[in-house]
């Protein structure tokens, strides 16, 4: 089923999509794409599902201001059993996730707490294929040079924007099992936005059981519990579930297109989401119409005029929320796009 | 790093910046030791200007408030006055009733305004995220943790200027 079957209708794809479907083309230098690399990157995607690993893994992730580094223990065994097990920073040192398919369980050592939380977007293959062709659409996938990582000889595989030429990701792909042993996402400005790659990594069949145990441990508490909404590509059902009217940017940068919608209630306020993709890149735009303020707690949100709006927003790593009050609704947008475009996506919400 | 300015504080003390500007001294003295110790010492000083003036502040004397209340008091109460005084209390109740509760519940609304946490929004953009190609299908399962992490600051590598003039880090949007 096609992204524009599923909506069923195109009067309002045309109004979600409007601001993209104009002079997309114009600018695109021409960019072609290596049909062996298309080949391995669609493989890559398969890759956790068919094969067992264990492996030391860091990851690190650059705000405007400051860096967030982590490096874990991972082990995983196909199809979807995953165990990360961190040893940096000291504040997470000894924590661990568990993902059982769509339900990962997070193990807080010095609190005694587990934390569970079901994702049904990640049984979402279909989804995933289609968004493929979404990057294939909006990308060049070129080969790069071939470089070892964790040990093991890889061959890397450039995303570069059609519409703008710049590099947005880079990938290092085993040579032999074309598993991603390393990921760069770059910023406009060809800064690097995050990094994630593998230390040390070796494959494996035999992996015990008891690793990927929830057992909840002696002493613990089961803190909380968090069923995301399975997003949807029927965008039309999300808006009448919404009971409100939604609102959509009438710019977003070129190539990013709706993929998919979801509601959820949160502390009894309907909340409409959509999320925004160019196939690597993503951008989510949150809407209620119950006044409901965000609430940043302990975080520190800067004030920061737009258009004709006043919003708040906090860097979490290279992701921003921005949120704002217009119309009579309340809005929050999330991205890694930076600030300077979140702030120009949003002033086109309400212009 | 641009330094508050002195006046700035003083502003900012007395909540007379604008929301923007107030934003970037609130966060500005919480990281600049030199702007953070200024800021306290305008604090005193303006606590103690405080105290001095209320330990000055004068009543009048005694004898004129005397004086005023006789005066008050001499005055007879005409027979409206006096109809008015009979019955301001039967009619008082019921509005007095009203308006407390009319008070309650707003109070109540006021207090508890509804709110949705930015953690929802992160967590909510990261979880879907696996909706894209290439990305970890393990991005979202652990980032309360390491949100967690991060505002404990352990795993934050502060990007600020001296640091990036020194070749530490940079400063990358």
């Amino acid at each position: 089923m096609t992204f524009v079957r599923a909506l069923g209708s195109f009067a309002f794809l045309a109004v979600l999509t409007a601001p993209l479907l104009g002079g997309a083309e114009s600018l695109a230098p021409a960019i072609k794409s290596d049909p062996n690399a298309i080949t391995l990157l669609r493989e890559s995607m398969d890759a956790p599902r068919r094969l067992s690993f264990v492996g030391r893994m860091e990851t690190l992730r650059w705000g405007t201001r400051s860096a967030n580094a982590t490096i874990f223990r991972v082990e995983h065994r196909a199809p979807d059993l995953t165990r990360r097990w961190f040893e940096a920073p000291r504040s997470l040192y000894g924590d661990y996730v568990i993902m059982r398919g769509i339900t990962s369980y997070q193990f807080d050592v010095r609190r005694q707490t587990v934390s569970v939380s079901r994702n049904p977007a990640i049984d979402e293959l279909v989804l995933q294929h289609e968004n493929y062709g979404l990057l294939s659409q909006n990308y060049g996938i070129v080969t790069g040079p071939s470089e070892n990582v964790a040990g093991r000889r890889t061959l890397s595989i450039d995303m570069i924007n059609k519409y703008t030429g710049e590099r947005v990701m880079r990938v290092w792909l085993d040579a032999q099992t074309h598993l991603v042993l390393e990921r760069v996402v770059y910023h406009s400005d060809g800064s690097i936005a995050s990094q994630t790659r593998f230390d040390g990594l070796r494959y494996t069949n035999n992996i015990p059981s008891a690793i990927f145990s929830t057992q909840t441990p002696p002493g613990y508490q089961v803190t909380a519990e968090r069923d995301y909404s399975k997003p949807t590509e029927n965008l039309e059902a999300v808006a009448k579930e919404a009971q409100f009217t939604p609102r959509s940017p009438h710019y977003l940068p070129e190539g990013f297109q709706v993929i998919s919608g979801d509601i959820n209630t949160v502390k009894g306020v309907k909340t409409v989401h959509y999320l925004y993709s160019d196939g690597i890149r993503s951008l989510s735009l949150f809407e209620n119409a119950r006044n409901a303020a965000a609430d940043f707690g302990k975080l520190r949100p800067r004030s920061i005029k737009f258009g004709a709006h006043t919003g708040q927003y906090v860097d979490d790593g290279p992701t921003t929320l921005l949120t704002w009050h217009a119309s009579g609704l309340n809005f929050a947008v999330v991205g890694e796009l930076g600030l300077r475009e979140l702030t120009k996506i949003a002033a086109s919400v309400v212009p | 790093m641009i330094h508050t300015t002195t006046e700035a504080l003083i502003d900012y003390i007395h909540g007379a910046l604008g929301p923007e500007e107030d934003a970037q001294v609130y966060s500005h003295i919480a990281t600049c030791e030199d702007c953070g110790l200024e800021y306290r010492a305008e604090v005193a000083l303006s606590e103690t200007i405080r105290a001095g003036a209320a330990a000055e502040a004068r009543e009048f004397p005694s004898m004129i408030k005397a004086n005023v209340w006789q005066a008050l008091r001499s005055e007879a109460p005409t027979f409206v006055q006096r109809l008015r005084a009979a019955l301001l209390p039967a009619a008082a109740l019921p509005v007095a009733a009203a308006i407390a509760l009319v008070v309650y519940f707003n109070a109540g609304h006021a207090a508890n305004p509804p709110s949705i946490e930015a953690a929802y929004y992160l967590d909510q953009h990261a979880a879907n995220q696996v909706e894209i190609p290439l990305v970890d299908r393990s991005t979202g399962a652990s980032s309360q943790l390491e949100r967690t992490a991060s505002a404990a600051s352990e795993n934050q590598i502060t990007t600020d200027a001296p640091a990036a003039a020194a070749g530490v880090v940079n400063d990358i949007r």
